[in-house]
C-alpha cells in the first residue's frame, strides 16, 4: 500500500491559537509553554506520520491579514487545491465580522478548489468565556458558521488548550481520514468480548488521539476517552523528563482495572475491566495474541474518501513509501 | 469514601468564597476578625482543643505575592492558570485541611495589606498558636525593600510570640528563573535577611528555611511537603520504616504520599532527586484521574448488582504499576486512608518478586496503622475503620 498524503489546512486569524494547538497535539508541548510561541510567518509545512501509511501534510497558515489576503488571491490555487480537511480556528473571545468575512472567503476558495473537503471550525479559547454563557454562545456561533459554510461539510468544535476538548476535536478530525474504521471497530469489539472487558480503546501512540473504541458496558461520561488522552499525554511528558518512555500502565482500584500499553507500532491500547476476578495477565496475553490481527488494519491502514484523496499520479515520485517497522 | 473526599474537595473549589465565609467568626472583614478569633478560643473549650491538636500554618507576605495562590493550588486543586482570578484576600481566611492522618492542618491566609492597629495587635495571639509561618516573597516584584522589611518584621514578631515556630520563606514565582538564578536568589536573600536579623535577634536565624517555589511546577508541592514534615513528630519512625522496606525489597526510592494534597509525608534516606518526586506525584494524579473516571459508574452498578461479589472486591486497595522503557518500575499502593506508598524499582528486582513485595508492603502498612492509630488518638480524630 502506497503512503498517502492528506493535506490539512490550519487557518484563522493571527493569535487565535493555531500553532499552539498544533504544538500541543503533534509536538508534545505543555499548554503553558505555548505562550512562548511567536506568530507564524507565511506557511509552516509539516509532514506528520500518522498510523502506517497515512501522512498528514499540515499547512499552518499565518493569520495576519496580508498573509490571508495573499493566500486568497495570488496563492489561491496552490493553497486551496487538493485539501482534504480545512481547520479554521476562531478566537472565542474576539469574533469580529472581519473574521467571519475571511472565513466566508476561505469557504468560497475551498468550494472552488477542493469541493469534497471537510471543514472543521474550532472555536478556541473557550476557557475565557463565562461558563454560564457558553451554551448560548455556542448556539449562536454554530448557526452563524453553519450558514456561511452551508455548501460544505462543516462541523463545529468548542476547544481550549487547558482541557480535553482539544483532543476531542482533533481525534474527530483525524478519524475522518481513516477508511477502515468499521472493520477496526468490529475487531475491537470481538477483542473486548474475548477479554470480558467493559471497553477497549485504541490511541495513536505519539499524539494519543483516539482512533477507535468498543464499548460493552455503557459509561455516563462521554468525554472520558479524550480525558484519558489528555491525562496519559501529560504523564508521558513527565516520563520524558526522566528520559524514559511509558511502556505500560496498570491501575487497579476497588472497582475496576485499567490497562494501557503499547499495541502495534503506531498505537497504544486501553482496556477497562470491572470484573475484578479477571487477571490482568490473561488480558495481556489476549492483547498480545490480537496484535498480529490488528497490524494490517493499523500500521498499514488504507486511507478514506477516494474523492478527497490526492490521486496517486499526483504524488511526486519522492513520496515516502509505506514502511512498517518491525 | 475516596469519592466523597474528592467531591468535598471539588465543592471547596466551586464555592471557594462561601467555604471560607462559613467560618464566620474568623472572616468578619476588617479589624474585628482577629478579635473574634481570640474570644472564640477562650470562649469555647472544644474549639480550643481542636486548635491545639490541628497544627496551624500562617501564610503571610505582601499583597499579590501569591499567598492565596499557593494555598489554593496545594489544598484546593485549583489549576495554576486559574489563580489569576483569585481576588485579593481582604480578611483572615481559615482553611481546615483534613486529609490523611498526617495532613491535618489549619491554614491561615491573612491579607497582605496591613490592617488596623487592633487587627495587628491580634496577629500576635494568632501567631502564638501557630506551628509554622510561611512568608511568601514575590521574586518578580520590584519593591524588594518593602518585602524585606516586612519579612524581617513578621519573622521577629512571630518569634517573639512563639519561639518554637518554624519559619519558612517561599521565594515565589520562581518559574521565571533558571536553576542557577534560583540558587543565587535564595543565597542572596538569605544573606541579607541573616545580616539584618543578626542585629536584633540571632537565635531566630536557625529557625528559618528558604525555598524557591512556583505554582506552575512541582516546587510548591515539594516546599509545602517539607513544611508539613516539620510538623510531624513521627517523621523519624516513618523514615526508618521506609528505609527498611527499601532495603528489603531492593527499591531505588520510596515515598509516602498524602493522596489528596499530593504532598509527601516521608521518604527513605537514599539521595533525593526532584525528578523522582515529580514522576511519583504525576503518577498519583493519573491514578486519581483514571480512578475517578472508572469508579463512578461501577459504584452505581454495584448498588444494583449482587452484594456478595461487591464485598470481596471492597477490600482491594488501589494499586498502580508502570513499566518505563528505561527498565524502571513505578509501583503505587494505597497503604492507609489517603496514604499512598509510591516506589521506584529496577525491573529485575520487581519481576518475579511481586508477591514478596506485596507481602512486605503489607507489613509496612500494618506498622503504619499503629502509628496512625496513636496519632489519631492524640489529635482527637475518629479512628479509621
Amino acid at each position: 500500500m502506497a503512503a498517502v498524503k492528506q493535506k490539512l489546512l490550519l487557518m484563522g486569524k493571527s493569535g487565535a491559537g493555531k500553532t499552539s494547538m498544533r504544538s500541543i497535539i503533534f509536538a508534545n508541548y505543555v499548554p503553558r509553554e505555548t505562550s512562548r510561541l511567536g506568530a507564524t510567518i507565511d506557511v509552516e509545512h509539516s509532514n506528520i506520520r500518522f498510523l502506517g501509511s497515512l501522512t498528514l501534510s499540515l499547512w499552518d497558515c499565518g493569520g495576519q491579514d496580508h498573509f490571508i489576503d495573499n493566500f486568497l488571491e495570488a496563492e489561491q490555487e496552490n493553497v486551496f487545491k487538493d485539501v482534504a480537511v480545512l481547520i479554521y480556528v476562531f478566537d472565542a473571545e474576539s469574533m469580529e465580522t472581519k473574521d467571519t468575512d475571511y472565513f466566508r472567503r476561505v469557504c468560497d476558495a475551498i468550494y472552488t478548489n477542493s469541493r469534497g473537503a471537510k471543514i472543521f471550525c474550532l472555536v478556541h479559547k473557550m476557557d475565557l468565556i463565562n461558563e454560564n454563557e457558553r451554551e448560548q454562545f455556542c448556539k449562536v456561533r454554530e448557526a452563524q458558521l453553519k450558514k456561511i459554510g452551508e455548501r460544505l461539510d462543516l462541523t463545529c468544535f468548542w476547544t481550549s488548550i487547558w482541557d480535553e476538548t482539544l483532543y476531542k476535536a482533533w481525534s474527530e478530525i483525524v478519524r475522518c481520514l481513516i477508511s477502515n474504521l468499521d472493520t477496526l471497530k468490529a475487531k475491537l469489539r470481538a477483542l473486548c468480548e474475548v477479554c470480558e472487558a467493559d471497553e477497549v480503546v485504541i490511541f495513536e501512540r505519539a499524539t494519543f488521539l483516539v482512533i477507535a473504541h468498543a464499548v460493552i458496558e455503557p459509561h455516563d461520561d462521554i468525554h472520558r476517552f479524550e480525558k484519558i488522552s489528555n491525562i496519559i499525554k501529560q504523564f508521558k511528558l513527565s516520563c520524558n523528563k526522566k528520559r524514559a518512555g511509558l511502556e505500560s500502565l496498570q491501575v487497579q482500584n476497588a472497582n475496576s482495572t485499567v490497562l494501557i500499553l503499547d499495541f502495534t507500532v503506531c498505537t497504544s491500547i486501553m482496556l477497562v475491566c470491572s470484573d475484578t476476578r479477571i487477571r490482568p495477565a490473561a488480558v495481556l496475553h489476549n492483547i498480545q495474541l490480537a496484535n498480529e490481527g490488528f497490524k494490517p488494519l493499523l500500521d498499514d491502514a488504507p486511507i478514506a474518501g477516494s474523492d478527497m484523496l490526492i490521486e496517486p499520479k499526483n504524488i511526486p515520485s519522492s513520496a515516502p513509501k509505506a514502511s512498517v517497522l518491525r | 469514601m475516596r469519592e466523597e473526599r474528592k467531591e468535598a474537595c471539588k465543592n471547596m473549589n466551586g464555592s471557594y468564597e462561601e467555604q471560607t465565609d462559613s467560618y464566620g467568626p474568623y472572616t468578619v472583614p476588617g479589624s474585628g476578625s482577629y478579635q473574634e478569633h481570640g474570644s472564640e478560643r477562650v470562649g469555647r473549650p472544644t474549639t480550643e482543643s481542636l486548635t491545639k491538636s490541628r497544627p496551624q500554618i500562617l501564610i503571610a507576605g505582601l499583597p499579590g505575592s501569591g499567598k492565596s495562590s499557593v494555598q489554593s493550588v496545594v489544598f484546593h486543586k485549583i489549576s495554576p492558570h486559574e489563580t489569576v482570578f483569585l481576588a485579593a484576600t481582604e480578611s483572615v481566611h481559615k482553611h481546615e485541611v483534613g486529609n490523611s492522618a498526617f495532613v491535618q492542618l489549619q491554614i491561615l491566609d491573612i491579607p497582605g495589606k496591613l490592617g488596623s492597629v487592633e487587627a495587628e495587635e491580634n496577629l500576635d495571639s494568632v501567631m502564638k498558636g501557630c506551628s509554622a509561618l510561611i512568608f511568601v516573597i514575590d521574586v518578580t516584584s520590584e519593591n524588594t525593600d518593602e518585602a524585606l522589611s516586612r519579612l524581617k518584621d513578621t519573622i521577629l514578631r512571630a518569634y517573639n510570640a512563639n519561639s518554637n515556630i518554624f519559619i519558612e520563606v517561599f521565594i515565589h514565582k520562581a518559574d521565571a528563573l533558571t536553576e542557577e538564578q534560583r540558587r543565587y536568589c535564595q543565597s542572596e536573600l538569605q544573606e541579607r535577611v541573616d545580616d539584618e536579623l543578626r542585629e536584633s535577634n540571632d537565635k531566630v536565624i536557625n529557625r528559618i528555611s528558604y525555598r524557591t517555589t512556583s505554582i506552575f511546577d512541582h516546587s510548591v508541592f515539594e516546599a509545602f511537603s517539607l513544611v508539613v514534615q516539620r510538623l510531624i513528630s513521627e517523621l523519624g519512625a516513618l523514615e526508618s520504616m521506609l528505609d527498611l522496606l527499601v532495603n528489603r525489597c531492593i527499591m531505588e526510592k520510596a515515598f509516602l504520599f498524602d493522596e489528596v494534597s499530593k504532598l509527601y509525608i516521608a521518604t527513605d534516606s537514599t539521595p533525593y532527586h526532584p525528578q523522582d518526586f515529580e514522576l511519583c506525584s504525576d503518577l498519583i494524579e493519573v491514578n486519581i484521574d483514571l480512578g475517578g473516571i472508572y469508579s463512578e459508574k461501577i459504584a452505581k452498578k454495584g448498588a444494583a448488582d449482587k452484594d456478595d461479589d461487591d464485598k470481596s472486591s471492597k477490600g482491594r486497595s488501589s494499586t498502580a504499576t508502570i513499566h518505563l522503557s528505561n527498565n524502571m518500575i513505578l509501583y503505587l499502593r494505597e497503604v492507609s486512608q489517603y496514604l499512598l506508598l509510591v516506589c521506584i524499582m529496577r525491573r529485575q528486582n520487581f519481576d518475579g518478586n511481586v508477591g514478596l513485595i506485596e507481602y512486605n508492603v503489607k507489613i509496612f502498612a500494618e506498622g503504619l496503622r499503629e502509628i496512625i492509630e496513636r496519632r489519631r488518638q492524640e489529635l482527637n480524630l475518629p479512628s479509621e475503620s
